[in-house]
This record gives C-alpha cells, sequence and structure tokens, in this order.
C-alpha cells in the first residue's frame, strides 16, 4: 500500500487502510519526537512550501516542523509577505512558486476549492491545510489518530462535535473520516449554525447537550468565533455559554473513559470551561503533538515512503 | 431571392413541412429554391436577457462581437440589459447604445434602467427612455428594494406601456455563492437561500396586485418562485417570468468542481427546485427562455470560485441547451416556442414566427451535427462556459435577419 504523489484535498481521497497507515506511520514517528535529537534524514532534499492564503500561526509551525524533523527543505509564503497584494492572481503565483522546484505544496487558504485548483497549475503534491469551511484533512487525522491513540478502533466510538458547524472545517471534515473509520458521530449546536442536509453525513443532530454527551467516548468542542454574534448566529456569549458551554457536568454525562478534544484555539468561557480545558479528560495538548507526528507521516508517505528505512 | 423547402420547418409553434419565401442570395440575383431535406428552419431566436457590456466594459464584450455570437447561436434579435458603465439610465445613453447597434448585424433591443445608475434611489427617466424606444425596464443585477419606489416605477412603467423586468433577490439574504442546501454544506461554499429569491418575487406580486403593471420575473430558479407566479396568474395578476437555460442544465451538485464557468446568479437549482422549473414551462407558468448570456473575461473567472464573479455565456449554445433540455423530458417545440413565438408575444415585438412575409429573421440548424466549443469557433469575446472545449450536436449554418445573412457556418455552402 502506498499514498506516494496522493493529493490530500480531503479526508475522502483516503481509503481506511490508507488512514490506518498513516496513524501507524504516525506512531513511529511521535517516538521520533520524544528522542534527544528529534531529526531523520527522510525527506533530505525534498522541498516543502507552505502557502498560507490566511493567517494561521498553528498549522504553519506544524507543518513547518513536521517537515523540518524530515529534513525537507521548507519555504514558506504568506500573503502578508507576498505578491497577491500587489494584484498577481493566485494562478501567476503557483506558476512562479512552481517554476522554483517545489515538491509539496501545503496549502491554507479561505477559499473552498483552492487545493483543486492549485493542482490544476502544478505537478508536485498538494496538501490541504484548510480550505475555507470546506475541508481541513489533516485536523481529521490528528483527531482520529488521537482517538485511535487512546481508544485503540474508531469503529463504533461515540464522537459528540459541539458548536458552530456551520463555519466549521475541523467538523466536515473530521466527520468524513469518523464515519469512514465506522464511528457515531453527533453534531450539537444551536440551529442557526447547522448547515442544511447535515444529516446525509449520516450523523445524528442535537440541540441538547446534555442529551448529545450522553454516552460519549469523545466530546469535541469547536471554536466560536466571536463576530458570529453581530450576525445574529446567536445572543450572547453568557447565553451561549449557558446552553452549549461544555462543563464538569458533560464530561460526567458521558462515558467514564472519555476525552475531551478541541481543534484550537480555545475561547475558554464560551465553548469550554477552563476546569474542563485543563482537566485530566482534555487531550487538548496532546493533539498538538499529535498534529506533528501525523503531518510528518503525512509528508513522508506522500512524498514517497513506504516505511522502510526512515530511520 | 432564395426560396427555402424543408421538412421542418418550425412556425414558433409546431414543425411542418413547407417552402417559404425568404432570404437574399449570396451569389445571383434569379429567384432559386432550396430543398433542405430535414435541416430545421426556425424564425429567428429572440433572446429577452442578455449583457452586452457595452458601454463601458468591452474588454469582457461589446456590442460588435455580442450580436456576432448571437448571430453564431442563431439568435437575432436580443435585449440587452442596462448594467453597463454608465448604466444605461437615460434617453442619451439609450440613443448612443441604438446607434452603435444599428451598426451591428442583429436587432438589438434596449432595456433602460429604473433608477439612476441602478441604485435604487430615484427613478430615471423612463418617460424618455421610452420615447427612445426600450423594451422595458430593469436595474438588473440589483433589486430595487425600497417598495415604495418600486411600486412608483411599475405605475410609471404601466403608463408607459412598458413592462418591469426585475431581479428578484433580497439583498440581506443574499451574499453567498451558491444555492443553500446539502452540496453547499459538503462544498463548504456559502449559500444563498431560495427565499431571498421568493421573498422578492412575492414582493413584485403584490406591487404588481396593487398597480396592476406588467411585472416580468427574470430568471426564476427556485421551486417556490415558480408556484407563487402560478398562484398569481391564476388570480389574474399580470406577471409573467422566464427561466435561463442554464438552470435547466445544471444544478448545485455539479459545482463539486468549483468551475468558476457555471457560478452565476441565480445559483444553479438544487434538484427539487430545478424540477419544478420543468413543470412550470410545461404547464405555462414560465412564459419564456433565455441566455442571460453574461460574458467574463478570463482572467477575471480564471480566480476561486468565491472570489469569481456570477455570469455564463449563452448566446452560441442556447440551441444545442435546448437540445439537451428536451432530451430530459420536455418537447422540443414547446422549448423553441419558448425562444421565438412566446417572447415575442410577451413583449410585443415583432419575430419569433415564420411568415410570408420575405426578409424576415431565419435561423438553419442542424440539429444532427457536431461542434467544438472553441477559441477558433466562438464569437465571444468571453470564454465562460462549462462547455468550453466540449463538443455539442446541433451546429447552426446559417442566421439571417432581415433577409440578410448574418453568419454562415464556413463548411456549409448551400446558401
Amino acid at each position: 500500500m502506498s499514498i506516494a504523489g496522493k493529493d490530500i484535498f480531503d479526508v475522502d481521497v483516503l481509503t481506511p487502510e490508507e488512514v490506518i497507515l498513516i496513524f501507524e506511520t504516525a506512531k513511529e514517528f511521535k517516538e521520533v519526537l520524544k528522542r534527544p535529537i528529534k531529526k531523520v534524514p527522510a525527506l533530505r532534499g525534498k522541498t516543502v512550501c507552505t502557502l498560507f492564503f490566511e493567517p494561521s500561526t498553528r498549522t504553519r509551525m506544524s507543518f513547518e516542523v513536521a517537515a523540518k524533523r524530515l529534513n525537507a527543505d521548507v519555504v514558506n509564503f504568506s500573503t502578508s509577505t507576498s505578491s497577491l497584494k500587489k494584484g498577481e492572481s493566485f494562478k501567476d503565483t503557483i506558476k512562479t512558486l512552481d517554476a522554483m522546484g517545489i515538491d509539496l505544496y501545503v496549502i491554507r487558504h479561505k477559499e473552498p476549492g483552492s487545493p483543486m485548483m492549485l493542482k490544476k497549475y502544478t505537478d508536485a503534491v498538494v496538501i490541504n491545510a484548510g480550505d475555507g469551511v470546506r475541508a481541513h484533512p489533516t485536523q481529521a487525522i490528528l483527531d482520529g489518530y488521537t482517538m485511535w491513540e487512546k481508544f485503540g478502533t474508531l469503529k463504533d466510538l461515540n464522537v459528540t462535535i459541539v458548536g458552530d458547524i456551520l463555519h466549521s472545517r475541523v467538523a466536515r471534515s473530521d466527520v468524513k473520516l469518523l464515519k469512514m473509520m465506522g464511528a457515531n458521530v453527533t453534531f450539537c449546536g444551536p440551529k442557526t449554525m447547522m448547515p442544511l442536509g447535515v444529516e446525509n453525513y449520516g450523523v445524528k443532530v442535537s440541540h441538547n447537550v446534555k442529551e448529545a454527551v450522553k454516552n460519549a467516548d469523545v466530546i469535541m468542542g469547536l471554536r466560536m468565533q466571536l463576530e458570529r454574534q453581530s450576525g445574529g448566529f446567536f445572543s450572547t456569549l453568557d447565553e451561549y455559554n449557558e446552553f452549549y458551554g461544555i462543563t464538569t457536568e458533560m464530561m460526567e454525562l458521558a462515558n467514564p473513559t472519555a476525552i475531551f478534544m478541541h481543534p484550537g484555539p480555545m475561547n475558554r468561557g464560551v465553548e469550554v470551561i477552563t476546569k474542563v480545558a485543563d482537566s485530566k479528560f482534555s487531550k487538548v495538548e496532546e493533539q498538538v503533538t499529535n498534529g506533528v507526528a501525523t503531518r510528518m507521516a503525512l509528508l513522508y508517505l506522500t512524498l514517497g515512503g513506504n516505511g522502510d528505512g526512515k530511520n | 431571392m432564395v426560396k427555402i423547402k424543408s421538412s421542418k420547418i418550425f412556425d414558433g409553434e409546431r414543425f411542418s413541412e413547407k417552402t417559404v419565401l425568404l432570404v437574399e442570395s449570396a451569389s445571383s440575383k434569379a429567384e432559386q429554391e432550396i430543398d433542405l431535406n430535414e435541416l430545421w428552419v426556425l424564425p429567428g431566436l429572440i433572446d429577452t436577457h442578455a449583457h452586452l457590456r457595452d458601454p463601458g466594459q468591452i474588454w469582457r464584450e461589446d456590442v460588435f462581437s455580442g450580436t456576432r455570437a448571437a448571430a453564431h447561436g442563431g439568435i437575432t434579435t436580443v435585449f440587452s440589459m442596462p448594467n453597463t458603465t454608465p448604466a444605461i439610465d437615460t434617453e442619451q445613453s439609450v440613443e448612443y447604445l441604438s446607434s452603435r447597434a444599428k451598426r451591428s448585424g442583429i436587432n438589438v433591443r434596449i432595456v433602460g434602467a429604473i433608477t439612476k445608475g441602478r441604485e435604487g434611489k430615484e427613478l430615471a427617466e423612463m418617460g424618455r427612455m421610452a420615447r427612445a424606444g426600450v423594451v422595458g425596464f430593469s436595474d438588473d443585477g440589483n433589486f430595487l428594494l425600497d417598495s415604495s419606489l418600486a411600486r412608483h416605477a411599475m405605475e410609471y412603467a404601466s403608463e408607459l406601456g412598458l413592462p418591469i423586468i426585475s431581479h428578484c433577490e433580497e439583498p440581506y439574504l443574499k451574499g453567498g455563492h451558491m444555492r443553500e442546501g446539502w452540496y453547499s454544506t459538503l462544498y463548504g461554499v456559502d449559500g444563498i437561500p431560495p427565499a431571498a429569491e421568493s421573498i422578492a418575487v412575492a414582493r413584485e406580486i403584490e406591487l404588481s396586485y396593487l398597480t396592476k403593471a406588467h411585472v416580468h420575473i427574470a430568471h426564476v430558479s427556485t421551486q417556490r418562485s415558480v408556484k407563487l407566479i402560478r398562484q398569481a396568474k391564476k388570480d389574474g395578476i399580470n406577471v409573467t417570468c422566464d427561466v435561463c437555460v442554464h438552470h435547466l442544465l445544471f444544478r448545485d451538485e455539479d459545482l463539486a468542481d468549483y468551475d468558476t464557468s457555471k457560478k452565476i446568479n441565480p445559483p444553479l437549482p438544487t434538484h427539487e427546485d430545478q424540477t419544478e422549473l420543468y413543470v412550470g414551462l410545461e404547464d405555462g407558468t414560465v412564459d419564456a427562455i433565455i441566455s442571460d448570456h453574461a460574458p467574463y473575461a478570463v482572467h477575471e473567472k480564471e480566480v476561486e470560485f468565491q472570489t469569481a464573479p456570477f455570469g455564463i455565456i449563452g448566446f452560441e449554445t442556447l440551441l444545442d441547451e435546448l437540445l439537451m433540455v428536451s432530451e430530459r423530458g420536455l418537447p422540443i417545440e414547446l422549448l423553441l416556442s419558448k425562444v421565438t413565438s412566446a417572447p415575442a408575444k410577451l413583449y410585443g415585438i415583432e419575430g419569433g414566427i415564420i411568415t410570408e412575409t420575405p426578409l424576415s429573421d431565419l435561423t438553419i440548424f442542424d440539429p444532427n451535427a457536431e461542434w467544438l466549443v472553441s477559441d477558433e469557433t466562438l464569437f465571444s469575446k468571453s470564454r465562460n462556459t462549462p462547455f468550453f472545449g466540449k463538443s455539442l450536436k446541433g451546429k447552426i449554418l446559417a442566421t439571417f435577419s432581415r433577409g440578410k445573412k448574418v453568419y454562415g457556418d464556413p463548411k456549409w455552402n448551400v446558401m
């Protein structure tokens, strides 16, 4: 099995077996991250370009660390330092960068479909690091890995995702991966932030957190963008927190071994209270570490690694 | 003069075997008769909603390229919408455009703006534009939100005997880039709820009831809009509507490839909405079919999906698209009537039927020949069509405007 050369537009480009391959490879790389010298020469001579058309420090750094741990050369392109502000088109930007000999692009863009558009102008491997509200496959893979590491499997896990589903690329990719791997997913959030047709994903929809977290193995909070208030998506943060905030009570309603996850950055006191965020249930920091390990696995596997000789 | 004979002459309602006299001969003065056998002879098509981008946006299209493209599509009458730069909102600008249009090969009819600059604030000089020959008024692209002003515009227009052509889109509910639904969720594209259209349609129906003015709803695209208009017609309200041909062929789900040449406003319908458009055509709720020819330059469309402007060119593929629609179950005669006799009747203009009058508008069409939509074949300045690079069935062989040949297929030498 190999995913060499595969573009990761979303998780649905992968088969369940390929997801497990990524998990197993990530597990080995996670060992590397614990060593005093956290580096392997697996991607020496390869050039990874991070293309960030939308500001994101965490995801960009996670990819950069992952690529550097594998000895790849990393170049960063972001709009603040780019020529896009001078009116250069997306197409011209990519053609220029491509002429410099990039092996793999990591792209973050506010526009849905932009990774596929990028692929029109390059032969390099493309990894989607978030395109609008469409998809965020590497977040879904790190989330899935975190659950897999804790529970040994994703099959039959009960995962409840709480918050603003409408504006969440994380929820959209997570649900695809989780359903593909046999988990049960519940979306919980206000009707204003529940996109149309989500039942087609095969999820349960709830507007009552206490109901939604019963028997959950995983409770995942989503970041509430504070500016949504002005669009009438919710009334006040205080009311939102009272109705949809994740509290210790929710964790107690869930299964005894349940974990709390969040893609970060958290709005403490809005979608989750500090007591939960910093509790023994919380896997939030582990998710960050797993983000590096799973992105190492993806970079390595898509750039041609086959599981041999990476050390 | 050439007399044409064919077993497939479409008179505006149905096909029959006929001989018609007709057109100027390129080669000789002597009267001759040509038997076209089974080639279709149609009245020149009437497209009552198009954007010629003239004046002010001529990198996209102008009167000359636009009318050549129309002729290549078998169209001999086009309505030019006023969302130009500046907007067509004065008698002078109507006269400017019509003087240019007279130098083009086909019949260009002008739609004037309802409000100055299409800004929705003050009425434009509708009376003077009527004097200069406009066929109706529209702020196309914008919905006239101020209901009081919209009411007065209707009163003015009805006094002038002209329709208001309404672009129905409630601006607070718009703001997305495709129809809201399961596919907008799946594709992560901001959705435009169907109510953005039907709320506006309902307002127009009520104002038409109040003012007795003829209100024509442009490019209806939702189930609810069709149902509201059907009921309004039943109630005797003076409302008519059209659908854009692209909405009969493509759906929201087809945007999986984020192809900006399928980005259009109103957005591509859901399956349920599209089904109702077919029902509306069949039961007569929908009066006409339009191309909504909306050219954008390649560089304007070669951008991210949500950044790209809304619009698809449609002149040169209109008839082929109607053939495709007929394959989905609607009679071709019905569809052809919606681009010939029906719009002529709707707006009270000439054409759209085959008569004994010599030197009329005619289109000769081979429904079985194929052609490639390419840089070499398109006459429009723009390329924003989902058919670009594809082979289509059905080829225009010749188009005659007032008996004069305005388009001829380079390989077809019969006349």
